[in-house]
């Protein structure tokens, strides 16, 4: 059940990412990644082997809708995954900060990536930065921004079982 | 376990890799297509809840058709205000002895405004200098012609200059370019000024334009620092508002390049330097 309303839960992000950008957005231009903040997620929460196939193939699927080249998210967010595994000693509980640069960096790298593929197509100086550095702060406030959520939350159910 | 993970890591890591150095060669649109399989449930239900406020919004219906009203009276205003310019030119017509070509601007340089491309061109009988005016007053003079189109030298143009006289026909003066919808008039008697609000006209001397169409109204009389001065002339027509122009079909003698029947005379020769005299035929 709970595997089955991630996946239902992801592919409704997919969605919001890639088919209502502006929901999220500011100025119909600097857009949050949705899914590196989900895959980060996932990566600290849940089984490696479930994470590596659940990017793998939700990788694909934003490959389709982004019109990138077919499976180069899927291996984005497999080195994502993987990098965050094996140094997550590193992001658990109450390292918030870290957490957030983890975010940063791979958002920031993921649209350094982007930036190079898509160089042609970019237009000037000013929309690279707004894509390289505001989104990914973006994308690292939102995160925030759940994470402060998260912990109102559990603090009032805690104190509402007290 | 730990090997099992990394198996599955690396394996996958290298179906994706396949498939990315594939997609440079093949464009896999019906795996695509099929990927996004899953995405129709919230496609069809953002549809479905768009369409039933869509069914819902009379109002906007109903706003549309006003504002198709409401553009069918503009346009409507539009045609009448161009009628009215159009009866005008009749008029000018009427007024003036000359023949008339009448013709409509294609393309103007909207930043300086200092040419006009028309739709009239050698085959309606158009030529080089010939004087082009509005239903106003003077507008500039042809400067190129093609097959069907020309273009119009106007008065922001910094080659334009133009014999101007006042009313009563004391005055004979010179009009320049001065600025961007400016003409300055040089050439002034001393004894006698005009007044701001004066209009001038065309002397007709210049042998580009004939006597009496209005070039301007005087805006201001600006002084130089040892007491000459010259005047200001806001011209009466409007450049970036103008959509038809008459151009006059002159005698051919009248328009004339004054420079074109010019004959070198050898005066006398000082060493190795000839002096030559310019004479008109």
């Amino acid at each position: 059940m709970k595997y089955l309303l991630l996946i239902f839960l992801s592919l409704f992000l997919l969605y919001l990412n890639f088919t209502v950008p502006p929901i999220f957005s500011i100025n119909d231009f600097t857009q949050p990644d949705l899914f590196i903040i989900t895959v980060n997620i996932l990566s600290l929460n849940f089984e490696r082997n479930f994470v590596y196939i659940f990017v793998f193939i939700f990788g694909f699927l934003t490959d389709s809708l982004s019109g990138t080249y077919l499976g180069f998210h899927s291996i984005f967010f497999l080195l994502i995954s993987f990098f965050t595994f094996n140094f997550s000693h590193y992001f658990y509980k109450n390292k918030l900060v870290n957490r957030l640069f983890l975010i940063f960096v791979s958002d920031f790298i993921y649209r350094f990536l982007l930036t190079l593929i898509f160089f042609d197509k970019v237009g000037n100086i000013l929309n690279i930065l707004a894509f390289l550095f505001y989104s990914p702060i973006y994308t690292t406030f939102l995160y925030y921004l759940f994470e402060f959520l998260s912990i109102i939350l559990k603090f009032k159910k805690d104190h509402v079982q007290r | 376990m730990k090997a099992r993970t990394n198996l599955i890591f690396f394996s996958l890591l290298f179906i994706s890799f396949l498939f990315l150095i594939l997609s440079t060669k093949f464009p896999f649109n019906g795996l695509k297509n099929f990927l996004k399989i899953p995405l129709k449930p919230f496609n069809l239900t953002v549809d479905f809840i768009s369409f039933s406020i869509g069914n819902k919004n009379i109002f906007i219906e109903q706003e549309n058709n006003l504002l198709e009203k409401t553009l069918t009276i503009s346009r409507m205003e539009y045609l009448k205000r161009e009628n009215e310019k159009l009866k005008e030119l009749l008029n000018l017509k009427q007024r003036l002895n000359e023949k008339f070509i009448f013709s409509e601007i294609i393309s103007t340089n909207k930043i300086t405004g200092e040419f006009f491309t028309i739709d009239k061109g050698k085959i309606n009988g158009i030529d080089i200098g010939m004087p082009v005016i509005s239903t106003n007053g003077v507008v500039g003079k042809i400067v190129e012609v093609y097959k069907n189109n020309s273009i119009v030298e106007t008065f922001n143009s910094p080659n334009f200059r133009i014999g101007v006289m006042d009313k009563n026909k004391d005055q004979f003066m010179l009009c320049y370019y001065y600025k961007r919808g400016l003409l300055k008039v040089e050439n002034v008697q001393y004894d006698v000024k005009l007044n701001p609000g004066d209009t001038l006209y065309t002397s007709g001397f210049g042998k580009i334009f004939p006597e009496n169409i209005p070039v301007g109204t005087i805006l201001k009389i600006e002084y130089l620092e040892d007491g000459d001065f010259f005047y200001l002339l806001k011209p009466v027509e409007n450049i970036f508002s103008l959509k038809h122009l008459c151009i006059l079909q002159m005698d051919k003698e009248f328009y004339r390049n004054e420079f074109e029947n010019i004959r070198k005379e050898f005066v006398s020769k000082i060493g190795w330097f000839s002096i030559y005299q310019r004479v008109i035929e």
